[in-house]
């Protein structure tokens, strides 16, 4: 656990402390570190707070620990995947209000309707994507959070 | 008895006998009746008169046989003939008589007779040829590796050819026990049918299926067709089955979407990180120079990763299709591994590895395809590198035998376990140990280089441990 605890100090992104309850915190799931990297960039120029997890492990202990109005998440990584993620999130922490941006570099193996519906995620985007819509995305998706709106 | 030249027709000769006896018969009562009377002993002789007659009429009645025996053997067989008709000239016999009629009777079967010995022999020849024929499609029906069978139409088996027979492991007993199609494909196939509804089976209209065996594909799986066939003689419609074994087409097909599926991967995530990076240098304004520059060689280096990856493919793609030959010229080996060395130099430093050369003294000069083995070696350099942690160690180690030159790299990385050690030079096979997961690699590297080897005649062999490091070696004939 001292690893982790490493991890998440280092991932922990932005200069906003936890008792900021203006700022819409987004936790982004991803192992290619330098895609990671790029999203953190834009989501916190569009004033979000962004922490990283290269892991859905990660993920799950970082959900436990603090609130996020927002997950993004690639699908494939390792220990535990996008999918496993997901199941967590909703069947084992019961947050059933944070939307969830799945992203994945698989387009034709992965059933995004079934994803979709199962955890109600509300996008499943494609790799490559734009930056600008998964901004804007999140933007739209924060706003109305509490309207479980499926974009 | 009559000559043959005794030609009166039988009716007038019938009319001659039947006169001559009955006048006589009559002539010999009237002159014994009058003598009698004349004695005046009639009474005493009267049953003498009547026997002289009776006798004279028996004579007559003898000779009147003797003239239609001939004619009645004729009707008889004529009669024979209009009962039972039938081409079949053997049932009509020679007489044994010399008379006009029974000459042409015995003229008329003998030249019946040898108009069906004619007939008989072209049957026979036709047989022949017919058969000639049939035998070489049943040659060719046997001999087709689809499996062919001909069903009734209440569904039964009636012909199968060998590759029908082996497919179904059925012999010509098992055969003639007159199963219905249905019955045999799903004794065959099993009770799940491979998700094909099992009335599908049953009928005559055409279809065509794919079955699974099993639940893998390796286990097997058939492509099943039935076409109607109209039989002419009975007017109903039997039905031709084929079964084609496409597990071999199946298993390629399946490859090549994985290649598809991994490759697509591993295209998409380079260029998912030049997308984002591109985008977000042209869309955001005021982004420190420190960063931008950070940006852009993201960009490159990922460009630069998107651009190796194709060569991989491509090169591994070619060399299994045999489009690629090798262009050996004279190499240097010394040379060549100081520009292998040199090729890696920059991350060994960047991960502080402790790298050790063992080179011979004396190396001695090779015909090879010199870009191919350095970038083969490169490969597995490159390999140790990456999956040896930090400040870990890598050896590469030349030995020269009378016969082969070997070529070691060792490392102290992660190792490979004993199940996976196998897979390795399988295109796209990535391990799934975590460790490696976290590691960028397209999964064609050794691929390539086991191609490489394999083009020049020689191999790579690996030793690994799980957790203690990995020792492949690339061995190639001297000559």
């Amino acid at each position: 656990m001292d690893a982790l605890a490493v991890q998440l100090f280092a991932s922990q992104g932005g200069n906003h402390t936890m008792n900021d309850t203006n700022v819409i915190r987004i936790l982004v799931a991803e192992d290619n570190r330098v895609l990671a990297d790029v999203l953190r960039f834009n989501l916190q120029r569009a004033g979000f707070e962004v922490t990283i997890a290269n892991n859905g492990f990660v993920a799950i202990e970082l959900l436990k620990q603090s609130d996020f109005q927002l997950l993004i998440t690639d699908y494939q990584m390792p220990i535990v995947d996008g999918e496993e993620l997901c199941k967590a999130v909703r069947e084992q922490l019961h947050i059933e209000r944070m939307p969830i941006i799945m992203c994945s570099a698989k387009g034709y193996e992965i059933d995004i309707e079934r994803l979709k519906t199962h955890y109600r995620i509300s996008r499943v985007i494609l790799k490559p994507f734009s930056m600008r819509e998964i901004v804007s995305l999140s933007q739209v998706l924060t706003a109305s959070e509490f309207s479980n709106l499926s974009v | 008895m009559f000559s043959p030249t005794y030609s009166l027709p039988l009716a007038r000769r019938l009319v001659g006998r039947y006169l001559i006896f009955g006048l006589a018969g009559l002539f010999v009562c009237i002159c014994l009746i009058l003598a009698f009377q004349h004695f005046g002993t009639f009474r005493e002789h009267l049953g003498f008169a009547v026997a002289a007659a009776v006798g004279f009429l028996v004579v007559g009645a003898l000779v009147l046989y003797r003239t239609v025996q001939v004619n009645e053997a004729i009707e008889k067989q004529l009669r024979q003939l209009a009962a039972t008709w039938s081409s079949d000239s053997s049932m009509l016999q020679p007489l044994a008589a010399s008379d006009a009629a029974a000459v042409g009777w015995n003229a008329v079967i003998q030249n019946l007779r040898q108009q069906s010995t004619i007939s008989a022999l072209e049957a026979r020849f036709n047989e022949l040829t017919d058969s000639a024929d049939d035998k070489k499609w049943n040659r060719i029906f046997h001999a087709l590796h689809e499996g062919i069978a001909v069903c009734d139409r209440n569904g039964v088996v009636v012909t199968a050819n060998n590759a029908f027979k082996a497919l179904l492991g059925l012999t010509d007993s098992s055969l003639a026990l007159g199963s219905t199609m249905a019955e045999l494909i799903e004794s065959a196939v099993g009770d799940a049918m491979g998700g094909m509804p099992k009335n599908t089976l049953v009928g005559s209209a055409p279809f065509v299926a794919e079955v699974r065996k099993g639940t893998h594909l390796a286990d097997g799986v058939w492509r099943i067709s039935r076409t109607p066939v109209l039989d002419e003689e009975t007017e109903s419609s039997v039905t031709l089955w084929t079964i084609r074994d496409v597990t071999q087409q199946k298993m390629a097909d399946e490859m090549r979407n994985q290649f598809v599926f991994t490759a697509t991967h591993e295209l998409r995530t380079p260029l998912a990180n030049i997308k984002a990076y591109a985008e977000t240098l042209a869309v955001s304004d005021n982004i420190d120079i420190a960063d931008q520059k950070n940006f852009y060689n993201i960009i490159n280096n990922e460009a630069t990763r998107l651009a190796r990856f194709v060569d991989e493919l491509l090169n591994v793609s070619q060399m299994e299709s045999g489009a690629v030959t090798l262009t050996r010229g004279e190499t240097d080996v010394e040379r060549m591994l100081i520009e292998v060395v040199d090729n890696l130099k920059p991350q060994i430093q960047q991960k502080e590895l402790l790298f050790e050369n063992q080179f011979p003294a004396k190396l001695p000069k090779l015909r090879l395809d010199k870009d191919k083995v350095v970038a083969a070696l490169v490969n597995l350099l490159g390999n140790a590198v990456k999956y040896t942690a930090i400040k870990g160690t890598v050896r590469f180690i030349v030995e020269v035998d009378e016969s082969q030159i070997y070529f070691h790299v060792e490392d102290t990385g992660i190792g490979i376990s004993a199940e996976e050690l196998p897979r390795i030079s399988e295109k796209f096979f990535r391990s799934s140990d975590t460790r490696v997961q976290s590691i960028v690699g397209s999964g064609l590297g050794l691929a390539f280089s086991q191609e490489v080897a394999r083009l020049h005649h020689g191999k790579i062999t690996v030793k690994s441990d799980l957790n203690k490091g990995s020792r492949f070696t690339l061995s190639l004939p001297l000559a």
